[in-house]
């Protein structure tokens, strides 16, 4: 899960209440008087998805420092599926294995 | 000595053994039996040769042949996987002769699968003529056959048609489907021919589906082998295939062999193999190999390593682009390879980004392609190569000028076209915002106007469009358009502090276009509406201008009434900032400058406070700019004099940087110099900052290269030193990280000999104080050149005094010598 959605406890297809809400929720239970680490960290992780725009670029470009997110990886990664094809001789010597 | 005991010989052995006296055939029967159940074939068969010869059998019944045949079946099957088919179809044969009616005993199965494996037509031939063994073969290829490459080349069947065309078909689709080559078209014919009613459909069915799963047709592969018979051989390659696909562990030992032979690892090989096709000149196979090398899932989790892979990958890839590059401009599939060696490198390119864009154009959302748009637009606009000019001539310089200039605009066409982009899939302020920076910067603001146009039409209820539009039109004097969009504003952001000062602006342009047109009535009335609010500039301004279109009305118009108003406002700088600005524009009939007003700026304290109060105006008409600003003259150590806060002096030194960092207004660096004194004596928390800048004004007139005695140029140097030690000491008492990096900063553009943290180690209380005293001191700091010239001066008379108390010292012995003569 990516970081800033670890920090608000929300999943990562929260629409735009649940984020705000999460926020508020957090920042009340970690004030900065009380808790001012972890408060930092609960407004850096909200700035980075407090609206669509924002989600939508730590997607695609990741953390800030970082050139690329879990969109592209899964994308790429995914890929086209091109397999190693391995031949038909190789085929038949699996099935006469399998009949074994 | 004992006697060894012979080992008996089991009376089995040899063929030509009989039975030995008392052994039945019910015995041998029984052990027969036995010895094939246990596939104990040897011993099968020669208790199947010994049943034959044995005396008591005779006549031979059914069950007795039945299970001979079963010997000798046995013995087929062996010597048929062994791969020794021409001994089996031998054995077949002879026994078929010397006992032809064994030949109605042996299985159909072992028959079949005999002719296919020995291309013998024994039983395979009746498939055209007799329907009974028809079907037996037909159950026998859909439920058993392995190898279709026997009934492919199996000679006994006629070629053009039937069950070996469709075997021959099949086999060469497979071939098809196995190769790199994009032609189906024998596949196409297999599609045609194997229909479903055809023995051997379930293996055109294996074929379709793994040419889905090579295209990554996930979904269609699948729904393909499920469709193959659960009592087909093949269904365990299916099912293998469908693991993956589903991304399961393999669970069969055939599921594993078949995981690892499609994602095969051994990348050393595999990259001599390229290297060897491409030197081959075998493209395209070499094309392949790298296409399918990229997508090796062994490499997932190991990021560093595959960085490194995807590196060598990539390199050959590249190879291939520059010898074929025809090639890749056909295949839209080329461009996945290097997308994938591309992101496993972290790059961050244009290309890689324009990859992303036209390969999975289907799957980001119109967002995230505004946002890769608006990322492609950046790296566009990076710094372009022309970094270094070269002064080795005045012709050079400016080709190479020019040079800049056109690449910085290349840079910009090139960029709007992605934020037109952007802009189109889903408008950003981000996109507007950076579009409208860099073709300002770039182009400059008529074309700028266009962008925020675009903007505002995106987002008409942003203001930020609207009043940087209105700015523009006014500094275009463009008035009319520019009132047209202050309406614009005026309607959604009325109240807005900076739409008011706007529409104070706005007023006074007006006013001044009806002034240079001679209508000063009309400009009465537009005077009218501006009033103070909160920038203190407007009332000079409203003031100043009503007093010229005073003077130019005429009629009953007070100059003096007037005039007072000006000077008990206490801006005599504003007031010759708007009649310089006027006198730009060609207004005619200006008044002079009030000798009242001249002699207020005398005063150090009110030129010093309304040049400060000029410097922040940020109107884009009335901002100092340091093309046109220039100061009216002021008295004497007129910076050093005044009274004003610090933080009053430091912002003044920072417009005077930002207006001529070069120096080319001979001014400038005395102005500093003077400013930088007042600050230091205050002695304050801007302490800092007045004496890094005085360590740099010291620095700046060091590398001027004026012949300096080498004393007054190391009390300098040392000077500068201690300022820059000193300032970098204060910043980091302050615990202020980034006024200390500031100064660090600052210093390292000096021709400083020592490191500043270095010299701030050596910084005290006592030093800083003595510092103080001597940068801050009251007497005559009109300029530092000026200080030069007084220590010179101080100089030359120390020596000569030295010299003159030399001589008397002389006089004096040579006297004392006469004397005692």
């Amino acid at each position: 899960m990516l970081y800033p959605y670890e920090i608000l406890g929300i999943s990562e297809n929260a629409d735009q209440n649940t984020v705000r809400k999460a926020y508020l929720e957090k920042i009340r239970r970690h004030t900065p008087e009380d808790s001012p680490e972890m408060f930092g960290k609960i407004a850096d992780a909200y700035a980075l998805v407090k609206d669509e725009t924002s989600r939508a670029k730590l997607r695609v470009f990741g953390l800030p420092g970082k050139k690329t997110g879990v969109r592209l990886r899964d994308l790429v990664l995914k890929g086209k599926k091109t397999r190693q094809r391995i031949g038909v001789t190789a085929w038949l010597d699996l099935l006469r294995e399998s009949q074994k | 000595m004992g006697s060894r005991k012979r080992k008996k010989r089991h009376y089995y052995r040899g063929a030509e053994r009989r039975a030995p006296a008392g052994c039945t055939s019910s015995e041998i029967i029984r052990d027969l039996e036995a010895a094939i159940q246990k596939r104990r074939v040897r011993k099968a068969v020669g208790l199947a040769k010994l049943l034959r010869k044995s005396p008591g059998i005779e006549p031979v019944s059914a069950e007795i042949t039945e299970i001979i045949v079963k010997a000798y079946e046995l013995r087929l099957l062996q010597l048929l996987e062994s791969g020794l088919k021409k001994e089996a179809d031998s054995v077949f044969v002879a026994l078929s002769q010397s006992h032809p009616e064994y030949r109605d005993y042996f299985s159909t199965d072992l028959l079949i699968r005999k002719d296919l494996e020995t291309n013998s037509a024994h039983i395979l031939p009746l498939y055209e003529t007799v329907p009974e063994k028809a079907r037996l073969i037909d159950d026998y290829i859909k439920t058993r056959l392995t190898q279709i490459s026997d009934l492919a080349g199996y000679t006994h069947l006629p070629g053009e048609r039937g069950l070996r065309k469709e075997a021959e078909l099949i086999l060469l689709a497979w071939e098809e489907v196995e190769s790199t080559d994009q032609n189906r078209d024998v596949y196409k014919g297999m599609l045609k021919t194997v229909g479903r009613h055809s023995p051997l459909v379930n293996w055109r069915l294996f074929i379709q589906g793994l040419n889905a799963f090579y295209d990554g047709k996930d979904m269609e592969a699948k729904e393909i082998f499920e469709r193959i018979s659960r009592d087909s051989p093949i269904i365990d390659l299916a099912a293998a295939l469908v693991e993956m696909i589903e991304g399961k562990e393999p669970c069969s030992h055939v599921g594993r062999q078949v995981a690892v032979k499609i994602s095969k690892p051994s990348l050393y090989d595999e990259l001599e193999e390229i290297d060897d096709l491409i030197a081959g000149k075998k493209y395209k196979k070499a094309e392949k190999r790298i296409s399918d090398l990229l997508f090796q899932p062994i490499w997932k989790q190991k990021s560093g390593l595959q960085r490194e892979i995807a590196g060598s990958i990539l390199s050959k890839y590249l190879d291939l682009e520059i010898l074929i590059p025809e090639r890749f401009d056909s295949l839209p599939d080329r461009h996945f390879p290097l997308l994938q060696a591309e992101f496993a490198m972290g790059l961050d390119s244009c290309e890689q980004w324009d990859r992303v864009l036209y390969l999975y154009d289907d799957d980001l959302t119109p967002l995230e392609k505004a946002l890769i748009n608006n990322r492609l637009a950046e790296l566009a606009l990076k710094t372009n190569p022309f970094d270094e000019l070269s002064f080795a001539n005045i012709f050079n310089f400016f080709r190479s000028q020019a040079g800049i200039e056109q690449e910085k605009e290349e840079r910009l066409m090139e960029a709007s076209e992605y934020l037109q982009e952007s802009a189109d899939l889903y408008p950003l302020r981000e996109t507007f915002s950076l579009w409208y920076e860099k073709t300002f910067e770039i182009r400059g603001a008529r074309h700028a106007e266009k962008i925020l146009e675009s903007w505002h039409a995106a987002f008409p209820e942003d203001a930020e469009p609207l009043v940087k539009l209105v700015n523009s039109y006014r500094e275009r004097k463009v008035y009319r358009k520019a009132i047209k969009a202050f309406r614009t504003l005026d309607g959604i952001a009325a109240g807005n502090p900076e739409v008011e000062a706007i529409r104070i602006y706005l007023y006074s342009d007006d006013a001044i276009s009806y002034m240079c047109k001679g209508k000063p009535a009309k400009a009465e009335e537009q005077l009218a509406f501006i009033t103070a609010g909160r920038d203190v500039f407007c009332s000079a301004l409203a003031a100043t201008l009503m007093w010229v279109n005073g003077q130019m009305k005429g009629g009953n118009f007070n100059p003096a009434k007037h005039e007072s108003e000006l000077l008990a406002l206490e801006q005599p700088l504003s007031v010759y900032h708007v009649l310089q600005r006027l006198r730009e524009i060609r207004l005619d009939g200006l008044p002079s400058i009030p000798q009242d007003i001249k002699q207020q700026w005398q005063d150090p304290d009110v030129y010093v406070n309304n040049l400060h109060i000029l410097a922040q105006v940020s109107d884009p008409v009335w901002e100092i700019h340091e093309t046109y600003f220039t100061l009216p003259d002021y008295c004497h150590n007129c910076f050093y004099r005044a009274k004003a806060d610090s933080s009053i002096l430091r912002r003044l030194m920072e417009l005077f940087i930002k207006r001529d960092d070069d120096f080319d207004f001979p001014e400038t660096p005395d102005i500093l110099w003077q400013l930088s004194a007042n600050g230091i004596k205050r002695n304050d928390s801007n302490l800092f900052f007045f004496l890094a800048y005085r360590g740099a004004l010291i620095d700046s007139f060091m590398s001027e290269e004026v012949p300096l005695p080498k004393y007054i140029a190391q009390l300098l140097t040392d000077r500068g030193d201690e300022c820059f030690g000193t300032a970098y000491w204060l910043a980091e008492k302050r615990g202020s990280l980034n006024d200390a990096a500031w100064v660090e900063s600052l210093a390292e553009e000096t021709v400083l000999e020592n490191d500043v943290k270095e010299l701030a180690a050596l910084a005290t209380e006592e030093k800083k104080q003595r510092l103080v005293e001597i940068e801050g001191a009251a007497y005559g700091k009109k300029s530092l050149k000026d200080e030069v010239t007084r220590m010179r001066r101080r100089s030359a008379k120390k020596t000569k005094r030295a010299t003159r108390r030399a001589i008397d010292r002389e006089q004096q012995e040579l006297y004392e010598q006469l004397e005692l003569i």
